[in-house]
């Protein structure tokens, strides 16, 4: 289950390849091919119609980062590893010539509803063409309504949709010392239903997260703050190479889609 | 040898009541097995709990064990109260309750203890969200204040409360159901209407409210008390095969499409929009109509298929699940504790697909374990007890079996 020395090693080329500002692209595919998603879980059956018409009609990829802890960085070395910052380098590298930026507005402890009333005032009048949502612990930790998360995720996609804004929700993180005292299975499946019912992609963290515990590919259980630290790395690593590639797609969706008359 | 020989006699003991008492063994065989469904459902990141219900349709071992709960009250207390008064079957209903109660207590118990190791051996700043929750900790009293309340209730432990408070007031459900069945269906049926407009449920502490919302389960409750009660005086409930069949059939392999878009990304554009709208959210703390039916469909089919005679029931390899139906209190603690203690071994010791079918049978052996001891004690002590009604006015050790 858990790496040997080799893991260990080659996790360390890729943190040190993905680290590097402007990384040369092939640590970058390295990368994504450590990344290893199970059948699925980056599946993209739904289009950035808005994202892509602004990109191709302004040159620029607008993203924000809506979420909590993680979203902030919680956990990881420096600023610049968080996952939001590297999505950045990500879909630069990947989309050549498109000005990519991309800001996180986040709070550690924001509800579904909280970040939904946050949208009008935050969110909107920065004119982002896409919306990275990163929800569903804190509800889950409260105990809050399933139901009740499941309409503040409705309401904050219908506002961002008339303001021509895409969605995408991350669900949560895999954390397997907590998983037998948080309850995220309704959460999860309420996040599973509206990405369905309202044409939305959703990328599911806590699956690849625990896709990679499984494997052996990280080990989330260490105590050692360094350890702790260089796992931290290797996941937002992953998270940003993943989603960006799933951006990319779903990008490409609609460059397909519009080509045909 | 002859501790062993009594640990053998303990172990291939008899269930606690067999055909001969009258006891429709389905309700055991299917409580036993809604009790194991529910053991492997509470260990995350197990491949086991692939096997069971929920997987398969909208509902769950939750809509066995509280149907089946009730069915099996109003078989264990309609006699109490129709021949001894309502008051001594009330106060036998209000001492079950009470079981339950100090059962939830220990269980709660056991996972403050949980809660605080993780917190004090586990400190990654990567799940500073996650760690959050046990900000409860803060003010000890508060909490436990409210644990006794049943307000605040950890985790996987929301079943037992729904019992109590279904128990509560079941003397005087009962008292109700035993004359105006119809009438008192009607009121079971009304609140569950009103609670789904109006919004009823209890409250629960931090915030927010029941997972399990008493006003509207109370239904499932009420149908398996009445249903009980019609099959002690003989009265079937058999709904024309012929229509309900085929309907029940038709409504199950839809649940099963449905369902199976949730596990099978890339098929979820054969469910169309408009669809998923008008099914979505299915609604487990309010006990979603398409659950109900669910499970309504379920029971009906399992009843036909599985006729009371049914031989397979006395069969050898089907005991261990009676006998765990039998013991369900014990059986039902004893796997919330152990599917904890299975995970803990999971993430810490080795979590491969060969330790998670280790875990899930150790624990299931564990629970026939334990289940075959109390029914061995029970039987034992039953063997020696004087008659009850002969018996001087101390209170004897029997079970109501539910």
């Amino acid at each position: 289950m858990r790496g040997g020395p080799w893991g260990v090693l080659l996790a360390a080329v890729v943190v040190a390849g993905v680290a590097r500002e402007g990384g040369a692209l092939a640590a970058a595919e390295d990368a994504r091919q450590r990344c290893a998603a199970p059948a699925g879980a980056t599946f993209v059956d739904q289009s950035l119609r808005f994202a892509a018409g602004r990109m191709k009609a302004e040159g620029v990829l607008k993203i924000v980062v809506l979420g909590t802890a993680s979203a902030a960085g919680a956990g990881v070395s420096e600023a610049g590893k968080a996952y939001p910052a590297r999505l950045e380098t990500e879909l630069s590298g990947r989309l050549a010539g498109v000005w990519v930026t991309v800001a996180t507005t986040a709070r550690r402890g924001w509800t579904a509803r909280e970040m939904a009333e946050a949208l009008a005032s935050t969110v909107i009048p920065g004119r982002a063409s896409l919306v990275v949502w990163q929800t569903g612990t804190v509800d889950a930790i409260r105990g809050l309504d399933p139901i009740e998360f499941g309409n503040a995720l409705i309401e904050g996609i219908e506002r961002l949709h008339s303001a021509s804004i895409d969605v995408i929700l991350v669900d949560q993180q895999y954390s397997p010392r907590t998983a037998a005292m948080i309850n995220l299975a309704p959460y999860q499946a309420a996040m599973e239903r509206v990405a369905q019912n309202f044409d939305v992609l959703l990328f599911r963290r806590h699956d690849l997260m625990q896709h990679w515990t499984e494997t052996g590919f990280v080990d989330l259980s260490s105590t050692a703050k360094a350890e702790q630290q260089r796992v931290a790395d290797i996941v937002h690593g992953c998270v940003a190479a993943l989603l960006a590639e799933m951006i990319g797609a779903a990008l490409a969706v609609d460059a397909a889609g519009a080509a045909k008359p | 040898m002859r501790v062993l020989a009594g640990l053998r006699r303990v172990l291939l003991s008899e269930p606690a009541a067999t055909r001969a008492t009258g006891r429709d063994l389905r309700l055991d065989f299917f409580r036993g097995l809604a009790l194991w469904f529910i053991f492997l459902d509470h260990i995350p990141s197990n491949a086991v709990n692939w096997v069971t219900i929920r997987n398969y349709g909208f509902s769950d071992a939750a809509e066995v064990f509280i149907f089946v709960s009730g069915y099996s009250a109003a078989l264990a207390y309609v006699g109490a109260m129709r021949n001894r008064g309502f008051a001594f079957g009330a106060a036998r209903i209000l001492r079950r309750c009470w079981q339950i109660y100090t059962a939830h207590i220990i269980l709660f118990t056991v996972f403050v203890a949980q809660i605080a190791y993780v917190a004090l051996s586990f400190n990654n700043p990567l799940f500073t969200e996650e760690m959050n929750m046990i900000r409860f900790m803060n003010e000890p009293h508060v909490t436990i204040a409210q644990a006794l309340l049943l307000k605040f209730k950890p985790v996987n432990m929301d079943v037992l409360p729904l019992y109590i408070a279904l128990l509560l007031v079941f003397p005087a459900v009962l008292w109700a159901l035993i004359r105006a069945p119809r009438a008192v269906l009607a009121g079971s049926i009304l609140l569950f209407a009103a609670t789904r407009i109006f919004a009823l449920n209890l409250p629960s502490f931090p915030e927010g409210v029941w997972y399990f919302n008493p006003f509207a389960w109370q239904l499932l409750f009420v149908i398996g008390a009445l249903l009980g009660l019609h099959h002690r005086s003989g009265w079937r409930v058999e709904p024309n095969p012929r229509v309900f069949v085929p309907l029940a059939f038709a409504y199950l392999a839809f649940a099963f499409a449905v369902v199976l878009t949730w596990h099978i990304p890339p098929l979820r554009e054969f469910l169309p929009n408009w669809l998923g709208r008008l099914l979505y959210p299915i609604d487990k703390t309010n006990l979603d109509v398409l659950r109900l039916l669910h499970f309504l469909a379920l029971a009906y089919l399992a009843t036909l298929l599985v006729r009371p005679q049914a031989a397979f029931l006395e069969r050898r390899p089907v005991r261990p699940l009676v006998i765990c139906g039998q013991q369900s209190l014990a059986v039902f603690c004893v796997g919330v504790i152990l599917s904890f203690v299975g995970y803990v071994v999971l993430v810490e010791v080795n979590g491969s697909l060969a330790v998670q079918l280790l875990v899930s049978a150790a624990g299931i052996g564990i629970l026939i374990l334990v289940a075959r001891v109390l029914s061995w004690y029970k039987g034992m002590e039953r063997a020696v007890a004087p008659p009850p009604l002969a018996a001087a006015p101390a209170v004897q050790g029997r079970s109501e079996g539910s």
